[in-house]
């Protein structure tokens, strides 16, 4: 493969996305892909580019080969691997070279820029974010760029204090967990604890800080009743689920062109339980094939969307000294920090697999070339497979 | 100068009052002083470790020292250190922040593990014996009420080792073949057991901290109890159940959730539950200032210790051999309650406070977590010398009646297709401690 022999053959990185590719090529018969494959659907005319429709989503938590694309893992994956990834374009090799902390690396997702903020602190990220570019460059409303997080401490993430961008000029947060918080308080301290959601550091919860989605808003922007949202909470059984609800929510009722979700069930791994890491990552890979299934059966999104699924960054691996294996991602190793992304939808290439190299930083910038927008703080690259 | 702790060994007071730690480097005196100062809280193997490190530098003179430090130094310049709020006086929550955080942290990683290689190397010239060691034993059990497929139960341990079929009598049974193993036979007492605690106590080496029993459910901590009541058996082994330890990790876990409501950040928090005055909540074998004080850090680490057993026992065995380097640990999984929905986010709440639905309990997960978490206390046990050449582990798996076992050649049990008696794998392993 013309890429492959750019790569240092002897990089142990390079051998967990080999895997990836072989596995894929095998039981998905997918095709692997060279890096120059002529214009890719995604680069249309300007038209198109009004309409489209960017979902991101993070397969929040950090899950490691062996529980998802390894052969050992791959039944932990079934909707990834026999309804998403046949229609997708699949990234064997990506690379996460910033703090493997939950908060600060998805800060660095959406700014292109590995940030260096403190990781359990309320503060936003200091370089604008894929929100603000957006909405600036793209002149955007504030209705059409969301997040939907799962703690408190990304509230801050929907815009940095960039001087020339930052305030107003984001996304608005929603933290389904803290809205169902303030939901119940007053006649049931029932989900108390749920404010006490940070597997990375239980020692501290950060403070509310930014442009918070209040309470208000539920019957406002999602045309939802309280009680409704509280009675539909309770028949969920994690927050992963009710994450992906008020996003299908935000979908019907907004339409928002770009829209971040960030899982956060996997996360459950630092508890040391393995059984329900595994959980969380069959969770997760079923909450992504509901999302796509929402997509094509609202008009808004259906035939115009382009979904990104990607985890924020690996976890240890079982033979690293400095961690626990699966329980955290403390070591900064290759299993912690290689992972895979999956592109599927409008514009992209169906059945291929790209074992280039590419950086969790290159998202930011590629989503600016198909959306139009120019993130010049960034510091990753357009990944040309997309373009 | 900072305050020279008057129990710690004679030269080491000299060479601190020498100036020993002016000449350390910054990132390296959160460590030292915190292990000074907390020196009646530390098993003898960390006073040695510690003393390695220490009396190897004072050995050097100020440029052989300077020379040691010079890669720590020059990542120390680098990252800008001297202009952080970085505590040189205990490890806190920011200063792992800060160092995580900094684009030179693997390189300071590896150029403060270098530090450490040389201390030991010189260990090994000038105390040629220090690195002699005993036989040891790792002694896991995942019991019959977690069911296991025996196809696949020891698929993760990648044909380091071996399956052997065992038979377990009907005494065995009533008191779990883990007791069976490590206590003898249910009707001896203490002074004419034949399990492998007691050979572990009869080591001509045997000595505090160096018999480990780790529990996750309460059974085998009673049964380890009940013989020892009684028992002027000595060295006494190091008991954690946690279920004996029910009060502390409820009164720990209070204190933290009321806490964190009014404090301004993480080491707030972690400063609070270090200076919390646990000796009400410890059960008398947590007695013991160094085991209460490990039981503490257990809970603080967010390893999971404060909710789930299987959790507790991993990383309390993993931290056990890190710290102590027992030669016998002993360490049963059990089951855990299926999580309510919602309370799984809730990792220091107490499930049954926070949902009233009664608690359901998960034998499959629990089971899966135990065949994982028993892999991990092996590798926690490889990273150390003094496991990798004389030890061997044995992991139970009562549900399908085999043992995993991973012994040098020199151990006398080999491979067999019929079922070995659990009285003869006793034997061997008492052997074998002995």
């Amino acid at each position: 493969m013309m890429e492959d022999a750019a790569l240092n053959p002897f990089d142990p990185a390079l051998g967990l996305s080999r895997t990836r590719r072989d596995f894929l090529r095998d039981a998905a018969h997918l095709t692997v892909g060279g890096a120059f494959l002529g214009a890719s659907p995604l680069m249309r005319a300007e038209s198109a580019r009004k309409k489209r429709k960017i979902i991101v989503i993070t397969f929040g938590g950090g899950a490691r080969d062996q529980e998802t694309f390894a052969p050992e893992g791959q039944e932990n994956i079934p909707h990834l691997l026999s309804e998403l990834i046949p229609q997708s374009s699949f990234f064997t090799h990506v690379t996460n070279q910033g703090i493997l902390g939950h908060y600060v690396a998805t800060a660095s997702l959406t700014t292109g820029t590995y940030e260096t903020l403190n990781n359990f602190s309320a503060v936003p990220p200091e370089h604008p974010t894929i929100f603000e570019y957006f909405r600036k460059d793209l002149h955007r409303p504030a209705s059409d760029a969301w997040v939907v997080a799962p703690s408190n401490g990304f509230n801050r993430i929907g815009e940095s204090d960039c001087r020339s961008y930052g305030q107003g000029l984001g996304a608005a947060v929603i933290l389904p967990k803290h809205l169902l918080t303030a939901a119940s308080s007053g006649s049931s301290r029932d989900f108390d604890h749920l404010l006490r959601d940070n597997y990375e550091n239980p020692l501290y919860t950060p403070p509310l800080g930014g442009s918070e989605f209040e309470l208000r808003q539920l019957d406002q922007v999602l045309r939802l009743s309280v009680d409704d949202f509280t009675a539909h909470a309770r028949t969920l059984s994690s927050p992963d689920e009710l994450s992906v609800y008020i996003a299908k929510r935000l979908m019907q009722q907004e339409a928002p062109s770009l829209l971040w979700i960030t899982m956060h069930d996997i996360d459950i791994a630092h508890s040391g339980a393995y059984s329900l890491y595994i959980d969380g990552i069959r969770r997760t890979d079923r909450l992504c094939l509901e999302l796509w299934k929402a997509v094509e059966a609202n008009p808004e999104y259906a035939g115009n969307t382009t979904m990104f699924i990607l985890p924020d960054f690996g976890r240890d691996s079982d033979y690293d000294a400095g961690g626990n294996g699966f329980q955290h991602h403390r070591t900064g190793d290759i299993a912690s920090r290689t992972t895979w992304m999956i592109a599927l939808g409008a514009g992209v290439r169906q059945g291929m697999v790209f074992d280039s190299p590419m950086q969790s930083v290159d998202l930011v910038p590629s989503l600016g070339a198909i959306m139009g927008f120019h993130p010049v703080q960034s510091s990753g690259h357009p990944i040309q497979e997309l373009l | 100068m900072p305050e020279i702790p008057a129990d710690l060994p004679i030269e080491l007071q000299h060479a601190i009052a020498d100036g020993l730690l002016e000449r350390l480097p910054l990132t390296f005196l959160p460590f030292v002083q915190q292990q000074l100062r907390e020196w009646d809280f530390l098993f003898p193997n960390e006073h040695k470790s510690v003393q390695r490190l220490l009396l190897y530098v004072a050995s050097l003179t100020p440029a052989q020292s300077a020379a040691l430090f010079s890669d720590v130094v020059q990542l120390e310049e680098k990252m800008g250190v001297r202009t952080w709020q970085f505590s040189t006086t205990e490890q806190t929550i920011q200063n792992s922040s800060l160092l995580a955080r900094s684009p030179y942290f693997q390189q300071w990683r590896q150029a403060v593990q270098a530090v450490f290689n040389a201390a030991d190397a010189y260990a090994i010239r000038t105390q040629p014996n220090a690195a002699a060691t005993r036989n040891r034993l790792v002694l896991l059990d995942i019991p019959g009420h977690l069911p296991v497929e025996r196809a696949t139960v020891w698929d993760r341990w990648q044909g380091i080792g071996f399956a052997q079929p065992v038979r377990i009598p009907d005494a065995a049974r009533t008191s779990g073949s883990l007791a069976f193993l490590l206590l003898g036979e249910p009707d001896h007492d203490a002074a004419s057991s034949t399990g492998v605690l007691r050979a572990s106590q009869q080591h001509a080496e045997a000595a505090p901290a160096q018999a480990w029993i780790i529990d996750a459910g309460d059974s085998l901590a009673q049964a380890a109890l009940r013989r020892l009541a009684g028992s002027t058996a000595k060295p006494a082994p190091t008991l954690l159940g946690y279920k004996e330890l029910d009060a502390y990790r409820q009164k720990f876990s209070q204190q933290m959730n009321s806490m964190r409501k009014d404090l301004a950040d993480a080491d707030a928090v972690y400063d609070r539950l270090r200076s919390v005055d646990v000796r009400p909540w410890c059960p008398p074998e947590v007695a013991e200032p160094s085991v209460r004080e490990f039981v503490r850090s257990l809970f603080l680490s967010g390893n999971g210790a404060v909710i789930f057993g299987n959790s507790f026992v991993e990383w309390g065995a993993s931290e056990a051999l890190r710290r102590a380097r027992p030669a016998l640990l002993v360490a049963q999984f059990d089951v855990r309650p299926r999580p309510k929905p919602f309370t799984g986010v809730a990792v220091f709440d107490n499930p049954d406070q926070v949902n009233p639905l009664p608690s359901v309990d998960d034998p499959q997960g629990s089971s899966l977590d135990a065949q994982m978490l028993a892999l991990y206390i092996w590798l926690a046990a490889t990273r150390y010398e003094e496991y990798q050449h004389a030890t061997v582990c044995v992991c139970l798996a009562d549900s399908i009646a085999e043992a995993y076992v991973i012994a040098p050649p020199e151990f006398a049990l080999t491979r067999s297709a019929d079922p070995l008696p659990l009285e003869s794998l006793r034997h061997q392993l008492s052997a074998w401690l002995a």
